[in-house]
C-alpha cells in the first residue's frame, strides 16, 4: 500500500505530522501540537498549519497528476491565501484535508482546511493556486 | 484566552527555532528573520517549503507588531495573526539561505496590518505577502460581545 502514496516532502516529517488518507484529488494529514510548533503566545503558529495545508492541497494535486508527470514536471504554488479562524494549543490534535477544485492544463486551484479533532472546531482555511510549467516552451 | 505576549525584546518563537530560523534584528515597525536552508526544509521535489517560507515571514511581521506595541505602550497587548495573502514569485532550493523582512503598515486599536518580502540572501525576490492581526487591549483579548 505504501507505494501509493502520494509523493510528499521531508519539512513534514520534521514537522511531526502523518499523513492519514488519500485517494484522487483528497488528502487527509494529522498532527498532533507539540511545545515546538507554539508561537511567542504559546498557542500554535501560524507557519505549522500553513505547512500542512499547503502540503496536503500540493499532495492532492501530484494524485491527480501522476507521479511520473509530476517528478517530471512539478506543479508551482504561485499564491496562497489562508485565514485563522482559532488557534490551537499543544496537547491538541488536528486534522488537515487538501481538496483540489480544478485541475487544468497549466494552473490548479486547491483549497484546504484545518480542524480541531476534539471538537470539529475549524481552525484555518486556505485557498492556493498552482502553475504548471509548460516545460516543453523552455 | 488571556495570552499576554512576553516582553518583545528576545521573544523566543519556539517554532521559528525548531526551523532554524534567527531574528536577526526587529525594532518598532520592521523585523528581520533569516533561515539557513538545510534537506529538511524541503518539499516533496528539493525546494523550500512553502510552510516554512510562509512562517518565517508571518513572524518577522508578528516581531516588528510586537516592537511597534512597545513603543506604543501597549507591549502586553497579545496579538494573532488571522489572515495571510502569499505571492510565490521564484522558488527557493532547500539549500538556500533566505532573509523575510516584515513592516508593519498600519496598527489600530484592535487590528494590525502589515506586509512582508522573503528574499534569497543575494537579493533576488521569493516571496511577498501581505499579513492581517488582530490585537488586544491591555493584557487581554477583547470580550466576545
Amino acid at each position: 500500500m505504501s507505494d501509493d502514496r502520494p509523493l510528499y516532502s521531508p519539512f513534514v516529517d520534521m514537522v511531526g505530522a502523518e499523513l492519514v488518507e488519500w485517494e484522487p484529488g483528497r488528502v487527509r494529514w494529522a498532527i498532533t501540537l507539540g511545545p515546538q510548533h507554539s508561537n511567542p503566545g504559546g498557542v500554535m503558529h501560524g507557519g505549522v498549519v500553513a505547512t500542512l495545508l499547503d502540503e496536503a492541497v500540493a499532495n492532492a494535486v501530484t494524485s491527480l497528476r501522476g507521479r511520473d508527470a509530476t517528478s517530471a514536471n512539478p506543479h508551482l504554488l504561485v499564491e496562497m491565501n489562508v485565514s485563522f479562524v482559532a488557534a490551537a494549543r499543544p496537547g491538541q490534535r488536528l486534522e488537515v484535508e487538501g481538496r483540489v477544485l480544478r485541475l487544468g492544463r497549466q494552473v490548479a486551484f486547491a483549497e484546504a482546511e484545518a480542524r480541531r479533532q476534539s471538537d470539529g472546531v475549524l481552525v484555518a482555511k486556505g485557498r492556493f493556486t498552482f502553475v504548471i510549467p509548460d516545460h516543453r516552451r523552455d | 484566552m488571556d495570552t499576554p505576549w512576553p516582553a518583545m525584546e528576545g521573544a523566543h518563537s519556539p517554532f521559528i527555532s525548531f526551523i532554524g530560523g534567527r531574528l536577526e534584528e526587529a525594532r518598532p515597525g520592521y523585523a528581520r528573520i533569516s533561515l539557513r536552508g538545510v534537506p529538511a526544509l524541503a518539499d516533496a521535489w528539493g525546494r523550500m517549503h512553502a510552510g516554512a517560507i510562509t512562517a518565517i515571514m508571518d513572524s518577522a511581521v508578528g516581531a516588528a507588531l510586537g516592537h511597534l506595541k512597545v513603543q506604543r505602550g501597549r507591549g502586553t497587548a497579545p496579538q494573532a495573526t488571522i489572515a495571510m495573502d502569499v505571492s510565490f514569485v521564484a522558488p527557493a532550493a532547500s539549500d538556500d539561505e533566505l532573509v523575510a523582512e516584515g513592516r508593519v503598515v498600519e496598527l489600530d486599536r484592535n487590528v494590525a496590518h502589515g506586509e512582508a518580502e522573503l528574499r534569497r540572501r543575494d537579493g533576488s525576490l521569493i516571496a511577498r505577502g501581505s499579513f492581517v492581526f488582530v490585537v488586544g487591549e491591555g493584557g487581554r483579548w477583547p470580550r466576545p460581545t
